[in-house]
């Protein structure tokens, strides 16, 4: 059965693919999957077309794969003409290093390869291993996500309904909106007019639910907790694992008494709750009529309930490779900001909490001159790798037109041109500012960004006003310099929106109480002061934040 | 059947346009491709009432800002009407209240 999940596609590992050509400073990376049979299945090969040379990488590339596999663990050659069956692949006058990694899955099945390849002899290091090993994880998540998807596919009804609802699974950011959207379409899917999805909250001891369907359920009630007993048919089906069906009325009096008044009340007639395969979880359904519990309907009930298990499963493997997505994102971000003579430096970066894949927020601080600093702070949109990467690109290309040109217009408009035509920058938002440590003039350019703030040293903060629209959306976009300077004691405050933007209100009320949080702030040193007021505005649920301050 | 407490993204078929209400985020720039990707219609204005749109994220505005440039290209226009405060902010942040025809 052909499904849409057969071929891992070029798309879903080239990111991932991309970013260890950054990373590692390679130009050729290549990704090989092993199919069931153990046999490599597709051999996915990532380089620049431009730079391809006559060296045939393709089969290179392969030749590595099967040395790797033949080896334990890591393969490291320094110079390609040292090893008999690469030495023919390599012309006489040019050789290759490659750097590969077999990929594990969580069964600890090899799954596939992983590696780069220079086109020069290279000594790799610890940090190139331990890179690649992080980037590896990326890999074999991506190839686990496919398996499992595609399993369950064959094994199920290909129903419209169900690829929509293994969409959401794929699409959804955290736990909890996971939890919500796949209720929502699996309640759709069986027409209930409530559904939700509930977890164990092992250190409280009870059930953590989500509500995906909930007529008349008010915003703040979209989540609830339920005690962990068999009074409810969600916790009956968590502690039993055992499906709940409870057909009608009298069905509800007679099996869950405690439940009837509230059944009654919302007019609910019939209930039903799944446990996932995997345990600790369950999804419930209600109707407001009877329901005749079918095979059918009871087919696509458990097949809902173990797509919903396997959503948490990914969901909670996701939080483990947040750290390392972290660690990704940082080795991005700049290690150590430049003296800026007469002023204070400090940038700080965090993942949303919420969301379990890197972002897109970058911030770089650049010696333009003996007298001259050029800052940048942008937002690409979107998540993930794709992310990711694209913000690398835009930050290096930010810092190679900084060495370039003294005019911050020609750099913005620059940047304008390249997210034209890098597909995954469009819309991305940026603050550049050039800063003179002599006199302290600054002047900036914001295109579509969060307003630069500036601390006065009489501790007013103001806001610096819009200069035009986010990078990418075409010609003859106008945008205005903004020029003023700091005194002593002044500072400037650069961030991403998500130190400001809750989600249900205005972003006036956002910035508003960023500029009473800088303006109340006590702390003069740099990482601390900006410590200081990223704690007083509370943690951002969802978005990463990035914050730059340069202060006189 | 619509859910009226959900986060989600409600989209009305109204005379030449959309009224949207909810909240514009990733989760349904799909559906907001669908309608506006091909544009409705073969001439004239598209008009986008954006009266109950409480949230609009990034990709939200990307995909409106999309549905703009379409609309530019063979010259029409889509015109954003009703805007809410929060909304109208939004625009003024991002650089777009210009960019865009918000009515």
């Amino acid at each position: 059965m052909q499904t849409p999940f057969d071929q891992p596609d070029k798309e879903s590992f080239a990111p991932v693919a991309r970013l260890a050509r950054q990373l590692l400073a390679a130009p050729i990376s290549f990704v090989t999957v092993i199919d069931s049979a153990g046999d490599p299945s597709t051999h996915l090969l990532n380089l620049d077309e431009s730079n391809a040379g006559d060296i045939d990488w393709n089969s290179l590339s392969v030749a590595i794969a099967k040395l790797t596999l033949a080896n334990e663990g890591i393969l490291e050659i320094s110079d390609g003409r040292d090893d008999s069956s690469l030495a023919a692949l390599v012309h006489k006058s040019e050789t290759c290093a490659c750097l590969a990694q077999r990929l594990v899955d969580i069964t600890t099945e090899v799954c596939g390869v992983f590696g780069v390849i220079d086109r020069r002899q290279r000594v790799w290091t610890d940090q190139d291993r331990s890179t690649l090993a992080d980037l590896s994880g990326f890999a074999v998540a991506e190839i686990e996500r496919r398996h499992a998807m595609r399993l369950k596919f064959a094994q199920d009804h290909s129903t419209e309904q169900l690829l929509h609802l293994a969409k959401a699974l794929t699409a959804a950011a955290g736990m909890e909106q996971m939890m919500q959207r796949t209720s929502r379409i699996a309640g759709d899917l069986v027409g209930a007019s409530l559904a939700n999805a509930a977890i164990v909250d092992s250190e409280a001891g009870d059930l953590q639910l989500h509500y995906g369907k909930a007529i008349g359920l008010g915003e703040a009630n979209r989540s609830a907790r339920l005690p962990l007993d068999v009074a409810s048919p969600l916790g009956r089906a968590v502690i039993t694992g055992v499906p709940v069906h409870v057909a009608n009325p009298d069905e509800i009096s007679r099996d869950f008494p405690l439940e009837a008044v509230t059944a009654a009340r919302a007019s609910l007639q019939a209930l039903a709750a799944y446990p996932t395969r995997q345990g600790h979880a369950a999804i419930g359904f209600a109707w407001t009529h009877p329901v005749v519990f079918t095979d059918a309907l009871r087919r696509t009930l458990a097949t809902v309930a173990e797509l919903f298990g396997l959503g948490l499963e990914r969901a909670s493997a996701s939080d483990r490779d947040r750290v390392v997505a972290q660690r990704l994102q940082r080795s991005l971000l700049p290690g150590v900001l430049p003296y800026v003579p007469g002023a204070q430096t400090a940038a700080m970066y965090e993942a949303g909490a919420e969301h379990l894949e890197v972002g897109g927020d970058w911030y770089d601080i650049l010696a333009a001159g003996p007298n001259r600093f050029v800052i940048g702070i942008g937002d690409v949109v979107g998540r993930g790798l794709h992310a990711a990467v694209t913000m690398g690109e835009l930050r290096h290309a930010f810092a190679a037109l900084v060495s370039r040109t003294d005019s911050l217009g020609a750099i913005v408009e620059n940047l304008d041109h390249l997210a034209q035509k890098v597909e995954g920058a469009r819309l991305s938002t940026l603050v550049a500012a050039s800063y003179e440590p002599s006199t302290g003039n600054l002047e900036l350019i914001s295109a579509g960004h969060m307003p630069p703030m500036v601390r006065r040293s009489d501790g007013v903060v103001t806001q610096l006003p819009n200069g035009g629209p986010p990078l990418g959306l075409g010609e003859d976009i106008k945008r205005s310099t903004i020029k003023t300077s700091l005194a002593d004691g002044e500072s400037l405050w650069l961030y991403t929106d998500g130190l400001v933007e809750r989600r249900g209100e205005s972003v006036d009320v956002g910035l508003g109480r960023l500029r009473m949080a800088i303006e109340q702030s006590v702390i003069i040193d740099g990482d601390a002061a900006l410590r200081e007021v990223y704690e007083a505005l509370g943690r951002p649920v969802s978005d990463d934040v990035a914050v730059v301050v340069l202060r006189r | 059947m619509a859910d009226e407490s959900s986060g989600l993204l409600d989209i009305e078929v109204i005379e030449g346009g959309f009224r949207l209400s909810g909240e514009i985020d990733a989760s349904c720039t799909d559906s907001l491709a669908l309608i506006l990707n091909p544009l409705p219609g073969s001439s004239g204005d598209i008009t986008i009432h954006l009266g109950g749109v409480a949230f609009i994220d990034s990709s939200g505005l990307r995909e409106l800002i999309d549905a703009h440039q379409r609309a530019e290209r063979v010259g029409r226009r889509i015109l954003m009407t009703e805007p809410s405060a929060v909304v109208v902010r939004l625009f003024e942040i991002s650089g777009l209240s210009k960019y865009l025809h918000v009515a």
